[in-house]
């Protein structure tokens, strides 16, 4: 279902194909939204609005389609290109200079300049009074760093940027996320403003509601394609939005999965706490079990794994198979035998210069020595060849550099580098974004057969229907607790979502009583 | 048809096999093989002009000189490999120099046991550089510079060799300037060093090591690799050559005194580099650094030889080292897989795309930093 | 004469001064800079006389041109080698092409062009060759030392006497060296107000943000250089006017010292932190080691290590300070 172009002014995205490394992110984006219309862009993880906005804002460029504005195509290869035509998108705190000031970011590209381009300090303290007077925003101090300001002062300073700019197209990408209610009705309220001063505002949000609130119309993605668009009316039923997000989905696409009896805890994790971001938190891992983890953005997932994979130093008491776990490093995790495969792949897990097999054994290299560190190659050959085969990547393609594999091999590269460390815990940090459909189903067959041989896994997704598909039992993170947990088949992605996004929702209270039955 | 080959292999035959080994190895290492076609062209430039630039003597003269840069430079490929930088070279050169003299001097020892003694004390001095810039977390081209200071302070103040000639032990003036066959003795060690060196990089878990930690620290350390330590040891082996470079080239020059090491500054960086080492880390080898030593020297040798004053030998020296690095990246790209590189370049297209969901997190430093680095060998 | 150093809580409309404030390494460099510039001071009471002082500023000049050129770079997370080689390019013009006869005096003009051409040519390098910052500079450097060499191949060549007897002047109303330097310091004021100013922060702070917000990467790079070159082309024409003389050798200490000024005066080598006026500092600091130890009749190599001791200690406390914070 494709969105009728609409004719007069306005934003018009037609048919935004982009691909990264072999993997469709967007197949067939568009989006038809006029001036004057909130436009809310909805979508599950991977669906492909990053990438839409990322596209919109000039950060990557497309590999083909249009994008019309005001009847004007626009090419839009760079983020200065975009600013240009006035397309301000509010990323998510990301485009602010530590190193300079709240009023010097504030006008960063309208910086006042006079004789011989000298800033003029007066009026660019004048200027930001005046903007943040006039949007009503809370007021912060223009002269402080914002290196030294915090993540929800830094969001709104991102969002007055953008609006001071009067933009004739407003992004706002998950704009609210990390806001107080006062400062995220604040951004709603100036969305509106804007929309109704004949500008185009596309709103990404992950929260229904707040998106049903505010938008006039929504455009639902799906697997990087435009599924369904419509006015946001009573006509139009949040789980008309939900069945449009979600889809109907290749039911063979997960293993099935029966019931399984504990076999006993594997990981006691009691009152561990990281910084100010996580905890206290408690739950246990039974061996055998699939313990999926889910959360929004920033709520505090990446300090639980991170924790728990030995890379961050927490508070509290882990016991593994019964004894205390107090891993200094990743290194010393994995000789408990713990292991991980790590969120971004690119910068957090691959050698990009290397081959396959290089990537597969560094992490068993000490056993593939024979006295004095000396490595047999054909030790690690073998070594590799049955990693390889164990994820499923052929392995011809052990002396290939990595860089040249598509996201998905590249991520059973990973998970061969991982399992070959006999992993007793482990950890999978949202490890199926980014990676095409086979080799999900092929992580998903991989992660049931691991439990089944009486591994513990934790496994993280932002993904709903995959970590009820998946997991065993289910955990929510919100705002660095547990919102909830209970066996996957109490939940379903409404309860999910409603639990991620903080709502003690209808039933939500049992799933808490209902916590560690098994156990 | 003759029913077996003969057990002796015409010279036909050796000639296609190591024609084949060559283009082999050309294939695994293109920069490697670039830096060794350019110094043969040069040599060849240079006997073109005059004959006796191929002469045995001058030949050995240069193949000296190459191994005082090639060692110099040895230990710290391996720094570079791995993502540091050591500047402190010229000073443990220094420092191996004088140290022995001082220690001859001084000790009534052996002079293996002096030797032994010198190259642990620059293991020391390595050592210390290794810890201060893994426990300090600071940038190593000033933590090495300071070490290096320090070392040169200590040197001035034990005070400088007064007369040179009969301080320097005799054993290593005869080591330094005597040869085995053809071969000269500082020519043979520096090969062998080259050989230890090339093996560790290539068939030891430490070499593998170095390579991940040069390219992604922050994934090194995840995939349970310790970071620190393997930085450590890069620091502690630059150590120890550099301080060996120092003690032959005391054996040859039969003086130390402080700033002989001086040339060594740059002129180590420049042959790792023309070997085709990028000095972001994680890539590049030890023979590429061979060969880059073998550039420079063979070119600091032609350059005279065409009847260029000082002036025009170093700014021919200087856009030798910026061509030869531009054609070691450029034969990297064609010769390592153009597929590689280009999907290097949409990885990292698709690495500043997704930097900015890292961003989000508070945990950006590591992640932006390592997207900072490869955007920046991109250029982009 | 870092004004913003006191880190006052800055009030709703109050007056706040807009500029980058220090990072953790100038808290270490303000008490650094104090207790070696009160030790020099009682060492030698007489140095607070105004010839004394002008002379202090004198010596120290040269350095602080090339460490302001370094800076400049080190803020976007470059590094220059050559700005030994621009610098002795500069010298040896001067020192000949310059003071060639009373009548080319004018030509002393071109020469801070010819430093930002050189260095236009590294940015060039860097932002079109896409070479790393270190090896690009370090071909250029041995390039442009060699054309010095050439143009005055041992030390000699004189100055224009007049500029020369201007230059050493310490005892005018307003001594030269002290001129100059307030007229530095006067420009960097100028200077770090203005946008490029400003894009140089973003880039060395973060790059990937700076595109964001839609800053020309590549123009902020190459401007840097060519920017570092005139500096460092300034350093080398006031080096051959107070000596009178030129030498095409005299560079290449000033690469590593010009680094470690930055670095003693709490630039931060990743990039995006720092300032002008601590890279003036830094030199400094430098200079008092010198005269301390000058003073004392202390051996030489007590200067050398207790420089390279700070710099190990400023670098440590730094680290300790950001971790911290």
């Amino acid at each position: 279902m494709h969105p009728t172009p609409c004719h007069g002014p306005g934003l018009s995205v037609r048919h935004l194909q982009k691909s990264f490394g072999g993997v469709r992110a967007l197949s067939d984006g568009s989006v038809e939204a006029r001036r004057g219309e909130v436009h809310g862009i909805l979508g599950e993880n991977g669906a492909g609005k990053s990438t839409l906005i990322r596209v919109l804002s000039g950060v990557i460029s497309r590999d083909d389609g249009e994008v019309i504005l005001d009847g004007q195509s626009l090419r839009l290869g760079s983020p200065a290109e975009a600013l240009r035509a006035n397309i301000r998108t509010v990323f998510q705190e990301s485009s602010l200079i530590p190193a300079l000031t709240v009023a010097e970011n504030m006008l960063f590209d309208r910086l006042p300049i006079g004789w011989h381009w000298r800033l003029r300090t007066r009026a660019l303290r004048f200027q930001y009074a005046r903007l943040m007077d006039g949007l009503g925003a809370r007021w912060l101090d223009p002269s402080a760093r914002v290196a030294a300001l915090s993540v929800a002062d830094r969001q709104l300073l991102e969002v007055a940027k953008a609006i001071a700019a009067s933009p004739n197209v407003l992004i706002l990408d998950e704009a609210t996320s990390a806001l107080s209610l006062a400062d995220a009705e604040w951004v709603l309220h100036q969305a509106r403003r804007i929309a109704d001063g004949g500008g185009v505002v596309l709103f990404v949000s992950h929260r229904l509601q707040e998106v049903k609130a505010i938008a006039d119309r929504v455009t639902v993605l799906r697997s990087g394609r435009t599924v369904f668009e419509a006015k946001a009316d009573e006509t139009v039923s949040e789980d008309d939005l939900i069945e449009a997000m979600l889809g109907r989905r290749l039911a063979r696409l997960y293993p099935q999965r029966e019931s399984k009896t504990q076999s006993g805890t594997l990981l006691q994790v009691d009152r561990l706490r990281v910084g100010t971001r996580l905890g206290p938190v408690d739950f246990m891992l039974g061996a055998g079990e699939i313990l999926g983890v889910t959360a929004l953005p920033g709520q505090g997932q990446r300090e639980l794994l991170m924790s728990l994979s030995g890379d961050l130093r927490y508070e509290g008491a882990v016991a593994l198979a019964g004894r205390r776990y107090a891993p200094r490093s990743p290194a010393e995790a994995q000789k408990y035998g713990v292991f991980m495969v790590p969120e971004d792949r690119q910068t957090e897990a691959l050698f990009l210069h290397h081959s396959v097999q290089f990537n597969v054994t560094c992490s068993v290299l000490t056993a593939l020595t024979r006295g004095f560190s000396v490595l047999d190659p054909r030790r690690e050959q073998e070594t590799a060849r049955s990693g390889a085969n164990r994820v499923g990547l052929d392995p011809q393609r052990l002396p290939n550099q990595v860089a040249t594999l598509s996201g998905g091999n590249q991520q059973k590269t990973i998970f061969a580098r991982a399992l070959l460390g006999k992993p007793k815990v482990f950890i999978l940090f949202d490890s199926t974004r980014g990676v095409d459909v086979g080799t999900k189903a092929d992580i998903y067959r991989l992660v049931a057969h691991l439990a089944d041989e009486g591994m513990g896994v934790i496994f993280y997704s932002t993904d709903f229907t995959e970590t009820l598909h998946v997991c065993d039992r289910i955990l929510v993170l919100h705002a660095g607790r547990i919102a909830g947990t209970a066996p996957a088949k109490a939940w379903d992605e409404e309860k999910l979502l409603r639990c991620a996004s903080g709502q003690t929702a209808a039933g939500a209270g049992t799933h808490s009583l209902a916590q560690d039955a098994a156990s | 048809m003759k029913p077996a080959v003969s057990a002796r292999p015409s010279p036909l035959t050796i000639a296609i096999r190591i024609g084949r080994g060559a283009v082999f190895a050309a294939r695994r290492q293109p920069a490697t093989a670039g830096a060794f076609v350019l110094t043969v062209g040069l040599f060849a430039a240079a006997t073109a002009h005059s004959l006796g630039f191929a002469s045995l003597s001058n030949v050995r003269t240069l193949s000296i000189f190459a191994a005082f840069v090639g060692l110099a430079a040895m230990g710290e490929t391996l720094v570079i490999i791995a993502g540091g930088l050591d500047l402190s070279v010229p000073w443990l050169i220094d420092f191996g120099g004088i140290a022995l003299s001082q220690m001859h001097r001084g000790l009534h020892i052996s002079l293996p046991l002096i030797l032994l003694l010198v190259v642990l004390l620059g293991m020391v001095l390595g050592a210390v550089n290794g810890l201060l810039v893994t426990f300090l977390r600071a940038p190593p081209l000033i933590v090495t510079l300071g070490v290096g200071g320090l070392i040169e302070g200590y040197l001035v103040a034990v005070g400088t060799l007064q007369s040179s000639g009969d301080v320097v032990p005799d054993g290593i003036e005869r080591f330094a300037n005597a040869r085995i066959g053809p071969f000269p003795d500082i020519t043979l060690v520096w090969l062998a060093l080259a050989v230890v060196a090339a093996f560790i990089l290539s068939r030891t878990s430490l070499g593998r090591r170095i390579y991940a930690v040069g390219d992604n620290a922050r994934a090194a350390r995840l995939a349970g690799i310790h970071v620190e330590r393997v930085k450590f040891a890069t620091y502690v082996i630059s150590g120890a050559t550099a301080t060996l470079a120092g003690v032959l080239l005391t054996g040859y020059i039969q003086t130390a005194y402080v700033g002989m090491g001086g040339d060594y500054l740059f002129g180590a960086i420049a042959a790792i580099a023309l070997g085709g080492t990028a000095l972001l880390g994680g890539t590049g080898s030890s023979w590429g650094t061979v060969a880059g030593a073998c550039t420079l020297t063979v070119l600091a040798g032609l350059l005279p030889v065409l009847g260029l004053n000082t002036a025009a030998v170093k700014i021919v020296y200087g856009a030798i080292i910026l061509a030869g690095v531009y054609f070691a990246r450029a034969v990297q790209q064609i010769g390592g897989g153009r597929h590689g590189a280009e999907a290097l370049r949409e990885v990292q297209t698709l690495q500043r795309a997704s930097g900015m969901e890292a961003m989000d997190t508070h945990h950006m430093g590591a992640a932006g930093r390592s997207m900072a680095r490869h955007s920046a060998i991109s250029g982009q | 004469m870092e004004a913003e150093l006191a880190l006052t809580p800055a009030k709703r409309h109050g007056v706040w001064p807009l500029t980058v404030r220090p990072s953790g390494g100038a808290l270490v460099m303000v008490p650094l800079f104090a207790i070696l510039l009160l030790t020099d001071v009682l060492l030698q009471p007489d140095i607070l006389t105004k010839p004394q002082i002008a002379l202090t500023i004198q010596t120290a000049l040269p350095l602080i041109l090339v460490s302001i050129a370094q800076c400049i770079v080190l803020l976007t997370g470059g590094i220059d080698i050559s700005v030994g080689g621009t610098m002795v390019i500069a010298t040896v013009l001067t020192a000949t092409w310059v003071g060639a006869g009373s009548g080319s005096v004018w030509r002393l003009m071109l020469v801070p062009l010819v430093g930002l051409i050189l260095g236009a040519f590294n940015g060039a390098l860097v932002v079109v060759g896409n070479f790393e910052p270190f090896i690009a500079t370090l071909g250029t450097w041995a390039i442009y030392d060699g054309i010095a060499l050439q143009i005055l191949p041992s030390a000699g060549g004189t100055t224009p006497p007049a500029l020369s007897a201007w230059a050493q002047n310490v005892t005018n109303l307003v001594p030269t060296s002290v001129l100059l330097l307030v007229f530095t310091l006067a420009v960097w004021w100028y200077w770090r107000s203005t946008n490029l100013c400003r894009h140089i922060y973003s880039v060395g702070s973060d790059e990937t943000r700076a595109r964001l917000s839609g800053v020309n990467i590549r123009k902020t790079k190459f401007s840097v250089y060519a920017i570092a070159g005139l500096f460092a082309a300034l350093a080398g024409i006031y080096l051959a006017l107070i000596t009178g003389t030129g030498d095409a050798t005299i560079g290449d200490g000033y690469i590593l010292s010009s680094v470690e000024a930055c670095v003693l005066g709490g630039i931060s080598l990743e990039g995006g932190a720092g300032g002008v006026g601590l890279a003036v500092a830094g030199a400094f600091i430098l200079t008092f080691i010198d005269g301390i130890t000058s003073v004392l009749v202390l051996p030489p190599w007590v200067s050398i290590v207790l420089s390279a001791g700070l710099l190990i200690l400023v670098i440590g406390l730094r680290s300790r300070l950001t971790k911290q914070a």
